[in-house]
């Protein structure tokens, strides 16, 4: 039996500007090609006939000089086939570079739906791509699958559960590509991956390779496997590329910058393993404090930041307080408590705010309030 | 607010007491007894009424209502007056209040004293602050309560900073997040995120116009392929037009080629037959045959005249009718008859129409007649009309009947000559004569027309006419074939001679039995020749062709070159594509080809100039939430700031009811004014006590440990620091011999500190009441004193 053994992936967005974490931007966007590699890699360990890259292997229509050179020379090293189809993000625009000479082993659908013949492995490999920003209508047209041959079918798009739709992302009906005739589908757009079947017909999205921000947690990586006539068994394997987590972190009773900053590098270890520094955290710390302890927030950074690759600190801590004391104090420092006391009490989805008031009122009682200027 | 008139009309002691305070200072003076001490209760009852025991204390010495004026101007020029009559009981008390600007009452709350109003306290406020009797500076006595009073008002704690530091503090913390300065955090971060907004709408509005440049540079191109496509075609259609056109020509060239070498190879066929001595025999032979050979020609010419015209007659002799030729021997048979019948008809044809003319003339004459009859019967019946009606109605008729007299003799006048009135007897009958003898001549002729088949003469006459005109036919046909035949004769001999000379002639080359055979050897002869001499001519005109279209170029090069061009013309150009066509259209389409390429490289290099990219938004906006995280941040932060900072007002309008909790912090302040750094801090203790800490010391010592003059110190100091926080309207102060308890030295130094501190504007008016020289002297000797006032003791 024939089958077709490839590697799914999509979303790449080479040339990135990572500028949500500009400290590091520079370096994510070299493990970004870094990530590229890895895929190819990952297709010749498996043996794999073809690589199918189902959109968004750039961020964008232009692409750096420098970046296309390095993709186009690294794809030109390996003998399987590397089909792509452009995206949303990387249209087959008139001044794309996918318009551009690739290497022979690149094939690259510009516009409407295509055919490409492997006839050794008696396979087609069908694809569409962008060829704007926006694809208000479908590109699942003119696929007429080759009865006697494997058919891939890989396009970029959203999947949608009606026949219309108002999606500018290729909107494909669900049921016309379950009922296509392809023998899986490789899909491009969503970052998480998802893989559907329906009956012994397979097609999903990959998800993105490599993370991007704090807004796309879990595991990344690849689909792969192979596909056969009739039907395909298709994996997912994760890559190893860093992650970004959101963490809340209690760091009740720290006092000194090193105790917190092993309360946190603890919680992270024990939450993420030893390669827990490999990672980009967006962590809030809170619990309760002794009276008069103010988290020192650019020290421990400082000192995180030297055991964990990418690091953003919120303080939402705060001071262990005595308020029946607080509240008996005749002073005014006793009416003030009384008075967020009674906020809190009477408006209680604002408790962190008067809490956060109180603080800021006893340090300003007690001295001079410093603010954070480097948030 | 100041105290501007106190005016008592009847009070304790005191009766008609005027007191105008100044602005400032005021120092009222009078020794024991002279009534200081009720000024300040009249002051108090004014404001805040009197309880029954102080009524009783206060009953006016001559019996008379108690009772007085106030005039307060409070710190805007408003001027009030209060006026007041005491009753036995506080419900009796008769109080109006009079604001002088306006001109109008003021209506007190039921149960509200007027001091509450116009002091904003109560009296409990008042007495521990404004009013400072002799017993407020002492522990002695009613001091301890004064002292509960203070330390209810003021409050325990460690406080050591003002209400104001605290805001002063949160402020700043705030001003550092949201300010007007420029270095503050929001309205940096707004700024930031307004420009990152600013730039990525225009990066948007650059991408969106990206995206039609797009769209107009995808729909250049799909111009220019087609454009380019046409242009191939055309010309790959003008070029194999071209290789068509030379493809042509070579074959042309081949074809003369070919042409010029088989008329070649005919030509050296004949040419043997026509070169050397044989040839020139033939030569020679030929040119004295062909004079023999013209003649003979002619002569065969002329023979197929004469056939043809001989053919001629003989299809004219094939039309004479026999078989009227054949009555010719019938006429011959019978010519005296037939003559004498043919002059009997002639005259008897003469006759009768002679006759016939006749009887025609008799007959037209008879009809005139006829006419003229009823014309004449005409007007004879007009005429007798005439003449009856002329008699019977009226003369007119007359004229009448003599016009038509006149008309007829002028008719017969005029057609009398005409007239032949004889009848047509005659020339009928000699008619009928004639045409009797004409049947008479019919009769006798008779035998002869059965001969010629026919009845009459006049059938006869037609019939011979006939015949006499085919045998004239047939006599000339005759004659003519006779000379023909001797014509002919004569040119078959000529020729027979001429061929006889050429069979001679040719016999001296070849031997030939008949004149038929040297004809036709000769014939050939000559054809040949002839054919030799087309063949030249025909080979010179092809080589001449030939070389016309070769123009000196390599002909098998150009064989080869016709096979390469059949090996490449491949293209199928529709039959109306002529090569003008093609090439008219192959400029347009060079020219918008030309043109849509220029727009394509202005278009490439616009998008290619566009200073923005896709992932430039991507970024701008994970900027934007970075930026609006912080944001989010800083407005918690800002938020809760402003939040302690309404806990802290509101805390501290509800403390200022009781005079808050600043007043350690002041008391400090004004102890440290009065009494320099001996002590580090004053406040007032849980225990209801105040008490100061020394300086260099951690240990607070109550009042009760220190001396009576330093323990006053601190509640003046207490007093004093309640002073500020009571209302923002300056009020005025009353001390009666608040000091006495100092030394010099301290009372000069309390003293001085008042003044500063009026000088400062912390103090508003006060009034001064003491007995003592010495204070009077001291206050004189600082130069505080705004106003002095005595009063004696007899009053």
């Amino acid at each position: 039996m024939t089958t077709f053994r490839v590697v799914h992936t999509s979303d790449l967005h080479l040339g990135s500007l990572f500028s949500a974490t500009p400290e590091v931007a520079a370096q994510r966007k070299q493990e970004q090609i870094d990530t590229l590699k890895q895929i190819l890699d990952r297709c010749t360990e498996i043996n794999a006939d073809a690589l199918l890259i189902a959109g968004d292997l750039f961020d964008g229509i232009k692409v750096e000089r420098h970046l296309l050179d390095d993709v186009r020379e690294m794809m030109s090293h390996y003998r399987f086939y590397i089909f792509i189809t452009p995206g949303r993000h990387d249209p087959a625009a008139p001044d794309s570079c996918y318009r551009e000479e690739w290497p022979q082993n690149v094939h690259i659908f510009r516009g409407g739906m295509e055919k490409f013949e492997i006839p050794e492995k008696n396979t087609c490999v069908w694809g569409a791509g962008f060829t704007k920003p926006y694809c208000g209508e479908t590109l699942l047209t003119h696929f007429t699958p080759v009865a006697s041959r494997i058919n891939v079918l890989m396009m970029y798009g959203e999947l949608t559960d009606t026949p219309r739709s108002d999606s500018h992302c290729n909107p494909i009906y669900r049921e016309a590509l379950e009922n296509c005739g392809a023998d899986y589908v490789a899909l491009g757009h969503s970052h998480r991956a998802q893989l559907f079947e329906d009956h012994d017909f397979l097609y999903g999205y990959c998800g993105s390779p490599s993370p991007r921000g704090f807004d796309e947690p879990g595991e990344k990586g690849v689909l792969s496997g192979y596909v056969a006539k009739g039907f395909a068994r298709m994996e997912f394997t994760p890559l190893d590329v860093r992650q970004y987590y959101t963490e809340k972190i209690d760091v009740s009773g720290c006092e000194t910058t090193r105790e917190f900053t092993g309360r946190i590098v603890t919680v992270l270890r024990d939450r993420h393993g030893e390669s827990f520094s490999h990672h980009l955290y967006d962590i809030t710390i809170g619990g309760s404090l002794e009276n008069g302890i103010i988290p020192a927030l650019p020290e421990i950074l400082a000192r995180l930041r030297e055991s964990v690759f990418y690091v953003r600190l919120t303080d939402r801590t705060s001071t262990s307080l005595d308020l029946d004391l607080l509240m008996n104090d005749g002073s005014l420092r006793g009416a003030f408590v009384r008075k967020l006391v009674g906020k809190m009490q009477t408006d209680s989805r604002n408790r962190e705010l008067y809490m956060r008031a109180l603080l800021y009122g006893l340090r300003a009682f007690d001295g001079e309030i410093e603010i954070d200027e480097n948030y | 607010m100041k105290i501007t008139e106190i005016n008592i009309h009847c009070f304790g002691r005191l009766k008609h007491f005027v007191l105008r305070p100044t602005d400032g200072v005021n120092l009222v003076y009078g020794e024991n007894e002279s009534g200081k001490t009720t000024v300040m209760a009249f002051l108090k009852a004014m404001l805040y009424g009197m309880d029954s025991e102080t009524r009783r204390r206060y009953e006016p010495w001559d019996g008379g209502q108690p009772g007085g004026t106030l005039e307060l101007m409070l710190d805007d020029g408003k001027t009030f007056l209060l006026s007041r009559t005491f009753g036995a009981v506080k419900n009796e008390d008769r109080i109006s209040l009079f604001n002088r600007t306006l001109a109008e009452s003021v209506i007190l709350p039921a149960g509200q004293e007027p001091g509450v109003l116009l002091l904003g306290m109560n009296v409990k406020s008042f007495v521990n602050t404004l009013y400072i009797g002799q017993s407020g500076v002492s522990l002695a006595g009613e001091n301890s309560e004064i002292t509960a009073r203070l330390v209810n008002l003021a409050s325990a704690g460690d406080e050591r900073i003002s209400k104001g530091e605290v805001e002063k503090r949160l402020t700043t913390a705030a001003s550092i997040l949201d300010s007007k300065k420029a270095a503050a955090i929001l309205p940096e971060l707004r700024k930031q995120r307004h420009e990152l907004l600013e730039s990525r709408a225009e990066m948007q509005k650059s991408l969106a116009a990206a995206d039609e440049m797009r769209d107009a540079l995808a729909l250049a191109y799909s111009r220019r392929n087609s454009l380019t496509k046409e242009r191939d075609f055309l010309r790959n259609a003008s070029g194999r037009l071209e290789m068509q056109a030379e493809l042509d020509n070579i074959d042309s060239v081949i074809a003369a080629r070919e042409k010029l070498t088989s008329l070649e190879a005919q030509c050296a066929e004949l040419d043997a037959a026509f070169s050397g001595e044989r040839g020139e025999k033939m030569a020679a032979f030929l040119a004295d045959a062909g004079s023999l050979m013209e003649e003979q020609q002619s002569k065969r010419a002329q023979l197929e005249e004469k056939q043809k015209a001989f053919d001629e007659w003989k299809k004219q002799a094939e039309s004479i009718d026999r078989g009227k030729l054949s009555l010719t021997r019938v006429v011959n048979k019978y010519p005296k008859e037939i003559a004498g019948a043919f002059e009997r008809y002639d005259a008897l044809m003469n006759e009768k129409q002679e006759a016939e003319q006749a009887l025609a003339s008799a007959e037209a004459d008879k009809s005139r007649m006829s006419d003229t009859l009823l014309v004449l019967v005409v007007c004879v019946v007009v005429i007798l009309s005439s003449v009856v009606l002329g008699a019977v109605a009226h003369w007119i008729f007359y004229v009448v009947g003599i016009i038509a007299v006149v008309s007829i003799v002028a008719y017969l006048t005029v057609y009398k000559k005409g007239f032949k009135v004889d009848g047509l007897g005659d020339e009928r009958t000699e008619l009928q004569g004639i045409e009797e003898e004409l049947r008479q001549l019919n009769l006798d002729m008779q035998p002869i027309f059965e001969l010629f088949a026919v009845n009459n003469m006049e059938q006869f006459d037609r019939e011979y006419k006939e015949i006499e005109a085919q045998l004239k036919q047939y006599t000339a046909y005759r004659t003519q074939k006779q000379a023909l035949r001797k014509e002919v004769e004569s040119l078959m001999d000529d020729m027979d001679e001429i061929q006889a000379t050429l069979r001679e002639r040719l016999s001296e080359y070849h031997q030939v039995d008949s004149n038929e055979e040297a004809l036709t050897i000769i014939s050939r002869l000559f054809d040949m020749k002839q054919r030799h001499d087309d063949l030249h001519a025909q080979r010179d005109q092809a080589q001449e062709h030939y070389r016309t279209l070769l123009r000196e170029r390599d002909f098998d090069k150009l064989v080869e070159r016709g096979k390469a061009l059949r090996g490449d013309i491949t293209l199928d150009v529709p039959d109306n594509f002529t090569s003008e066509r093609i090439n008219g259209r192959l400029h347009v389409a060079e020219e918008k080809l030309n043109e849509i390429t220029q727009e394509i490289i202005r278009r490439e290099t616009e998008l290619s100039l566009r200073p923005y990219n896709e992932q430039d938004v991507g970024g701008i906006t994970e900027e934007l939430k970075a930026l609006g995280k912080r944001m989010e941040h800083y407005e918690f932060e800002l938020a809760a700031l402003n939040e302690a900072q309404n806990a802290l007002d509101e805390a501290f309008e509800e403390m200022k009811l009781d005079f808050g909790p600043l007043i350690n912090y002041r008391a400090k302040r004004i102890l440290s004014g009065m009494i320099g750094e001996e002590y580090s801090a004053l406040f007032v203790t849980n225990k209801l006590t105040p008490s100061v800490t020394p300086a260099g010391t951690d240990e607070p010592r109550g009042c009760d440990v220190l001396s009576a003059g330093t323990a006053d110190q601190v509640y003046l100091a207490l007093r004093l620091a309640l002073l500020g926080l009571m209302a923002d309207e300056s009020l005025p102060v009353v001390m009666d011999d608040s000091l006495v308890q100092f030394d010099d030295t301290r009372m000069e130094k309390a003293l001085g500190f008042i003044r500063d501190d009026r000088a400062r504007g912390e103090l508003g008016q006060v009034i001064l009441f003491t007995c003592h020289k010495r204070i009077l002297l001291a206050a004189k000797r600082l130069d505080m004193i705004d106003g002095v006032f005595h009063m004696a003791q007899s009053e």
